[in-house]
């Protein structure tokens, strides 16, 4: 949550997506509210809807995932994704 | 009949947005938002943008207080689409994604609708759960 505060909240070239692997809303949403989650979210209830779950490439949880507008996926896995976002974020300042 | 068809059609599209007004159909049964991008007060031809995306129809369909407005501002849009992120996104694949997806944000301890206040050129998908 830091280094979303940090690098992307402000960042106008990277937004963040939570896709909600919970299986009840209410579960999310305990999680959400004990953590405090400042990040746009979708539910579970609307993930089966949204056509976001094609980046869920690796079937493990957590999973972090670097896309551009394209989809064409530039990083996986925490680190490597926040690092690659703020090495994008730089390169046009 | 026609008015309560079109009516419904908008209610079904609507979600809340920033800088989203209500809108109120002309018997007061039901309301919808969205945000205005244009009125023609010569044809009475009304453009909002609902859940990302622009819908035309006549002043006819709203309500008195909503044509009075349309009268007052409606020369003058308060929503500029420089700051509406929809058309951007839009032209993206995975910002057209996003933006059909049902988004929240957590407010205090409750998740409430939100939508994207930006056009990023990047997506972090972050996938996880309580458990």
């Amino acid at each position: 949550m830091e280094k979303y505060n940090e690098k992307i909240a402000d960042n106008p070239k990277v937004a963040m997506i939570h896709v909600s692997q919970d299986r009840d809303e209410k579960a999310a949403v305990d999680w959400a509210a004990k953590e405090g989650f400042p990040w746009l979210s979708v539910l579970p209830g609307d993930v089966e809807r949204s056509d976001l779950g094609v980046y869920h490439t690796k079937r493990v949880v957590p999973f972090y995932a670097l896309v551009d507008g394209e989809g064409n996926e530039l990083a996986t896995g925490s680190a490597a994704v926040f690092a690659k976002a703020e090495e994008l974020s730089k390169g046009s300042e | 009949m026609k008015k309560s068809i079109l009516f419904a059609a908008l209610l079904a599209l609507a979600i809340p947005s920033l800088h989203a007004r209500t809108w109120t159909s002309a018997d007061g049964s039901k309301t919808f938002e969205g945000d205005l991008r244009s009125y023609n007060p010569t044809t009475g031809e009304v453009t909002v943008l609902v859940n990302g995306r622009a819908t035309t129809f006549q002043e006819s369909v709203l309500s008195e207080a909503d044509r009075t407005f349309l009268k007052e501002e409606g020369a003058n849009p308060t929503s500029d689409s420089s700051d509406d992120p929809s058309a951007a996104l839009e032209g993206q694949k995975v910002g057209a994604q996003v933006l059909k997806a049902k988004l929240h944000r957590l407010e205090g301890e409750r998740y409430k609708r939100a939508e994207m206040a930006k056009a990023p050129e990047y997506y972090i998908m972050y996938f996880s759960a309580s458990w």
